[in-house]
């Protein structure tokens, strides 16, 4: 599932141990190059000049793909995370006696953990597939090539707008997420029975159960993986491929899944490490 | 002092081994037959400074591509009308959105007078109306007239055309001779013999691939 070059033969990669380090030692090359890609959509972002009008169309058409466009699957997501998760806990937690802690404990990881994480997943399906298709086509086609000649950037045209985009989606969709899951998991337990509180203090309960930095977490972490997701997703459509037996389209769209997802538990745990 | 050329290669080696002399200054024409496609990429690469030439230089409007800064260099590529041989459209903009994506990036003109020139241009090249569809709904000629509609569209310094449609000649000549006349140059690549050879084309210079090097032609018609 990563860059490095399949051996031509099993005795060649037993016996060449050089060869094996080498090939191991660029296979994380993609990291670099999107960590600088990253710092220059932060750098280019800030700029004032970056959003001339055809940018910011394409900040408003990429806005429609990855924000709108995922709506109802985001809430139909929520719902069923929901059910599953807190009506669940809560039916579970009536049968036992444990109440509070655990309730509590359900909540937190239902809001700071897989809204998140859910939501990454959806993005990383439907609009970070959608830039490495799009992209990569496009590069192959010459089509970024006919941009440049015109002196249009494709990076500020594309890769600025689309990750600023699939950020500000990701964390709007993260919101709808943490309001819905909740809420469709309280409601159906109240519908049958299976709680004795009352709604508002179930929900009181939630609210002070994510705390402060729960609230700084959602924004940290939806921007952010929106953010690695789409910069990693460009990086994966506009690099040259370092292996030319994986540079077709399925097999960038295998990479730029791999490569999302990795990402997107890497800054997801590390995130909830740091702010507890 | 004498305005410097919109587009000079002084003695330009490119990297697949062609050598460039040319100069075109403002109002002029240059018809040349760079001998093969991958010839004719190099060229226009070139002249947009996407490459920079092994030895020699390529300037336009007296400004060396290889000093430019990215922003300014951008800005002045944004100055280049170009007719791509493919077409080179973005798939999932129209065909009116793609022709106005570099005047709306490069300037500040209402879009409804970019629009309104892209009407009329379109109407010059014989379509009916500017197509608004999808560029895999249009038919190849049309696609063709819009991309020189593209090319045209604004105040372009330089117009580059790779390999215009031969059958878009007539009306491609009497644009040529408008926008000549505001002083606007145009570079006219072409890999039909018979097109270069063509009287009716009021090339300032002919120029072909002889030996490695592309400049004008001793037998120019």
């Amino acid at each position: 599932m990563t860059d490095t070059p399949a051996p031509a033969t099993g005795t060649a990669q037993a016996g060449d141990g050089t060869g094996s380090r080498t090939a191991r030692a660029w296979r994380h090359g993609w990291v670099v190059e999107t960590a600088a890609v990253g710092a220059a959509v932060l750098i280019h972002m800030v700029r004032p000049v970056t959003w001339r009008r055809s940018v910011r169309r394409e900040f408003v058409h990429f806005m429609g793909i990855a924000g709108v466009d995922i709506v109802p699957t985001v809430v139909i997501a929520a719902i069923l995370a929901g059910l599953g998760l807190l009506f669940q806990g809560l039916w579970w937690l009536e049968q036992v006696g444990q109440g509070q802690p655990v309730r509590n404990i359900i909540h937190t990881v239902l809001v700071r953990e897989v809204a998140p994480l859910a939501v990454g997943l959806l993005s990383i399906g439907h609009s970070g597939l959608i830039i490495v298709s799009e992209l990569s086509r496009m590069r192959a086609d010459g089509r970024l090539r006919a941009l440049d000649s015109q002196g249009i950037d494709p990076f500020v045209l594309f890769v600025v707008p689309r990750v600023v985009a699939l950020s500000v989606s990701l964390f709007c969709l993260t919101m709808l997420f943490a309001a819905i899951a909740p809420a469709a998991g309280l409601l159906t337990a109240l519908v049958l029975g299976v709680t004795n509180l009352s709604f508002s203090a179930i929900l009181l309960s939630i609210l002070g159960t994510i705390g402060t930095q729960g609230y700084a977490v959602l924004p940290l972490k939806s921007l952010g993986i929106g953010f690695a997701i789409g910069t990693v997703c460009c990086v994966t459509a506009m690099a040259e491929p370092s292996n030319p037996n994986r540079s077709g389209d399925d097999a960038r769209l295998a990479v730029g899944f791999f490569r999302s997802l990795f990402l997107m538990f890497l800054f997801s745990g590390t995130i909830s490490v740091l702010v507890r | 002092m004498a305005n410097p050329p919109v587009i000079e290669f002084d003695g330009a080696a490119l990297e697949n081994g062609i050598t460039v002399d040319l100069a075109l200054h403002a109002g002029e024409l240059a018809l040349i037959d760079p001998g093969d496609e991958s010839h004719e990429r190099a060229v226009v690469d070139a002249a947009c400074g996407l490459t920079i030439p092994v030895r020699g230089a390529v300037r336009m409007l007296g400004r060396d591509w290889r000093r430019l800064p990215p922003d300014l260099a951008n800005a002045l590529r944004g100055r280049i009308g170009h007719g791509f041989r493919p077409g080179a459209w973005i798939s999932y903009l129209s065909v009116l959105d793609n022709i106005m994506l570099a005047q709306l990036h490069h300037t500040t003109q209402p879009e409804a007078d970019i629009r309104n020139e892209a009407v009329r241009l379109s109407m010059a090249f014989g379509l009916p109306g500017v197509p608004t569809g999808l560029p895999a709904d249009c038919g190849p000629g049309d696609l063709a007239r819009a991309d020189l509609v593209r090319a045209f569209i604004g105040s372009p310094a330089l117009v580059i055309l790779e390999g215009p449609p031969g059958d878009l000649t007539g009306a491609l000549v009497n644009r040529i001779r408008t926008v000549r006349d505001r002083g606007t140059s145009v570079v006219w690549l072409t890999l039909a013999p018979e097109l270069w050879h063509d009287q009716a084309i009021p090339a300032s210079q002919r120029c072909r691939l002889h030996g490695g090097v592309i400049a004008a032609a001793k037998d120019r018609p």
